[in-house]
């Protein structure tokens, strides 16, 4: 699909219909991707090819919300796309953090704080390596989000839909040069947040 | 274009030339602007260390090749683990239509004349049905060597919830008393299991323990006096070290199971070592460090039948795995009887909190309160139709409870909630749970706290299942008040928390007592 996704999004504006549902497709996939990617730590856990189960149905409320989209923009659409398949990921993550880590209910048998707080715990003093638990994942996808628009943007592209950085270049409208100086700015600012979010809590 | 570049310009540069296969130093790229260096060097230390975010294209692991391998009938899918004796793979079986688990031992292992052994062990291992351990399914012969094909428990293993998640002592003791009762029913029909370790132990999507590779790994050893791979030792009991005849020793099971419950309670193991000779020396000859010295939460009594388990003289320790299950189940069931008291006084004192507080007025539209009722903000919707039983709140509106920062959604089409608080930069609240009637999001903690000494405005949004956003609702919360929460954690501290304080240290006062009582009473059935 390199190299492709831009022109899916030009098709889709001529009024071609297999080229949005490709573009779907790419989205789906991509989801599939990062979920895997996520979930690969945990490797007894079922290949989620498998019917009814729980990325099936995250891909299909992915595919929902996107055919509802009307095309604005290619930008706006991957914005939305984006959006949503993060909103997946950590609702991935919420739904199976739940029986392997703390806050379950198996914490019945514990002493509640009082406070009702049951925030996922991890020790992470170094991000020099990939998340190995969900609750990592979860916390990366979230300070994504909270990165400045013009970073996030292309986090957005090519981190969560794997595009080139020349790809990226054309659906911002931007040069890939400044594509490269948002991408550097963005990790270095999410390595700095999140080194410092644990000694925060 | 500036003469002095921009740092991201020059950390841009570095990457370019680094993909070129140059590395540049910090100082090179800063020659024009020596001021930037302190910087650019911190900030190429974090470029190298998100490096795994680069390429995300790429695959880090597709599961499936061109060609799959066979093992018999079954196609074997995906590595999922590696034990001391060979590989563990997620197979796919054609005849049943399942997945399944598949090991296949290291051929280095096995000979030929092991084959009647391993066989005869498998068909008696085959025999254990208990819901705490693994069934074997299959065994098999292929040109790859053979094989044995066991049940796929989706989840994950004891071994790595350890080292990314160490579960609470309440959790610790509970994952024990469950695989202890699983091994007493094994040593009941006369098996020892030989390598119980955390790797052996996995843990399904519910959190329940399940207890693979019984005995059938231990008969491919090379020969009885053999020792144990580095690994597996370090969960040996000292008896089957040191003497060579290895006849069958359950008492050796709950040893190692006492090493994982030391494991699951300080994060570490008993002994540790850099060689296995000096390893061997320690685990024969060295007592372990108390728990409680590594981490100070351990209960005394849990420490108390963790080091129980690990004396060296296998007569002292629990006669049975079923008595060190008995043990446990009755100190989980007396700590549920205090946490049900301690709720039922939490609730009642938060009772009495809120109606001290309703005393006062407060001077702005309020949210709610911890356990009385909430009230909501504008409700637009209609009256409700729902009976008298549940809250009575209208369909459709918002509520948010600053001291609990919790946020809640009562619409069952609802998918998120967004939040702002100046209505321009809008961020999403992470979703606890959606549940019939409702969405359960959480406000960040962080962004509540910068209002704790002024108060502020919240604004909340929420989108449906149809992709169709909400209004927009608004609340005002005044700052942190002593004696009640603020943002969930921060609760400046009053006469009423103190008095909690008190009531726990005493509980505990008397969970300790009791925990004396029954070290002095006889080890046999615990009262309930």
């Amino acid at each position: 699909m390199a190299g492709q996704t831009t022109q899916l999004i030009t098709l889709w504006q001529a009024g071609d219909a297999s080229a949005r549902s490709r573009l779907m497709d790419h989205c789906c996939d991509r989801l599939r991707s990062l979920a895997r990617r996520m979930l690969r730590r945990y490797p007894h856990v079922a290949r989620f090819e498998e019917t009814g189960d729980v990325l099936q149905q995250a891909m299909m409320r992915l595919c929902r919300s996107l055919e509802a989209v009307t095309l604005e923009s290619g930008q706006h659409f991957w914005n939305l796309a984006t959006t949503q398949i993060r909103r997946e990921l950590i609702d991935l993550v919420r739904h199976h953090y739940g029986p392997l880590g703390p806050g379950t209910k198996h914490e019945t048998d514990g002493i509640d704080d009082g406070d009702g707080q049951r925030t996922p715990k991890y020790d992470r003093a170094d991000w020099s390596a990939e998340p190995s638990t969900l609750a990592e994942w979860a916390e990366f996808h979230e300070q994504i989000d909270r990165l400045p628009p013009d970073e996030k943007e292309v986090v957005d592209l090519l981190f969560y839909q794997g595009m080139t950085q020349e790809e990226a270049a054309e659906v911002l409208g931007i040069t890939d040069r400044t594509v490269r100086r948002r991408w550097v700015s963005a990790r270095t600012r999410l390595h700095d947040v999140l080194s410092k979010e644990e000694s925060e809590e | 274009m500036a003469d002095i570049p921009s740092i991201d310009d020059l950390l841009v540069t570095w990457e370019e030339r680094l993909a070129q296969g140059e590395e540049v130093s910090a100082a090179e790229l800063c020659k024009d602007a020596p001021h930037l260096l302190a910087e650019v060097e911190r900030r190429i230390k974090a470029l190298k260390a998100m490096r795994w975010m680069d390429e995300p294209g790429r695959e880090n692991v597709e599961p499936t090749s061109s060609e799959p391998r066979m093992l018999g009938r079954y196609h074997l899918v995906q590595q999922i683990g590696e034990g001391g004796f060979g590989e563990v793979w997620r197979a796919y079986d054609p005849h049943l239509d399942r997945h399944v688990a598949v090991k296949v031992p290291r051929s280095d292992r096995a000979c030929s004349e092991d084959m009647d052994t391993f066989l005869t062990e498998a068909q008696r291992v085959a025999s254990l049905k208990h819901p705490g351990i693994v069934p074997v399914f299959d065994v098999g012969q292929s040109e790859g060597g053979w094989f044995i094909v066991s049940d796929l428990i989706e989840g994950t293993d004891l071994a790595h919830i350890i080292a990314t998640n160490r579960p609470t002592p309440n959790e610790s003791a509970r994952i024990v008393a469950c695989v202890a009762e699983s091994l007493d029913y094994a040593h009941q029909e006369g098996f020892v299991h030989r390598d119980i370790k955390p790797s052996n132990i996995l843990i399904d999507m519910k959190g329940e323990p399940h207890l693979t590779d019984f005995g059938i790994a231990w008969s491919i050893r090379e020969g009885h006096s053999a020792r144990a791979p580095f690994g597996t030792l370090s969960y040996m009991a000292p008896e089957e070290i040191s003497t060579d005849a290895k006849g069958p020793n359950p008492k050796a099971d709950i040893y190692s199971l006492g090493v994982v419950f030391y494991e699951l309670l300080t994060g570490q193991l008993p002994f540790d070592a850099e060689n296995p000779a000096e390893l061997s020396n320690r685990i024969m000859s060295e007592e372990p460090a108390p728990p409680q010295a590594i981490c100070h939460e351990v209960p005394d009594r849990l420490q108390a039948i963790c080091l129980k388990c690990l004396c060296k003289d296998p007569d002292a320790r629990y006669p049975t795995a079923d008595d060190l299950a008995k043990v446990l189940r009755s100190w989980l069931a007396r700590r549920r009887r205090l946490v049900r008291r301690m709720a039922t006084i939490t609730v009642l004192l938060g009772l009495a909190l809120a109606a001290v507080v309703a005393w006062n007025l407060w001077p702005q539209d309020a949210p709610s309160l911890d356990a009385a009722p909430k009230v909501t903000q504008q409700p637009p919707a209609p009256e409700p139709k729902e009976p008298a039983t549940i809250p009575v709140v209208p369909k459709g509106s918002v509520q948010f409870n600053v001291m609990t920062n919790n946020l809640f959604v009562m619409d069952e089409t609802a998918v998120a909630a967004y939040y702002s608080f100046d209505e321009k930069d809008w961020r999403e609240a992470e979703t606890v749970r959606k549940f019939g009637g409702f969405l359960e999001c959480k406000v960040p903690q962080s962004d509540l706290l910068k209002y704790k000494d002024t108060g502020g405005t919240i604004f909340i949004r929420y989108e449906s299942e149809d992709g169709q956003t909400s209004k927009t609702h608004t609340f005002q919360f005044g700052p942190a008040e002593p004696g009640k929460h603020f943002a969930g954690r921060y609760q400046p501290p009053t006469e009423l928390t103190e008095e909690l304080d008190r009531i726990r240290t005493e509980a505990d006062d008397v969970l300790r007592l009791q925990d004396v009582i029954e070290e002095h009473a006889p080890d046999t059935e615990p009262k309930k």
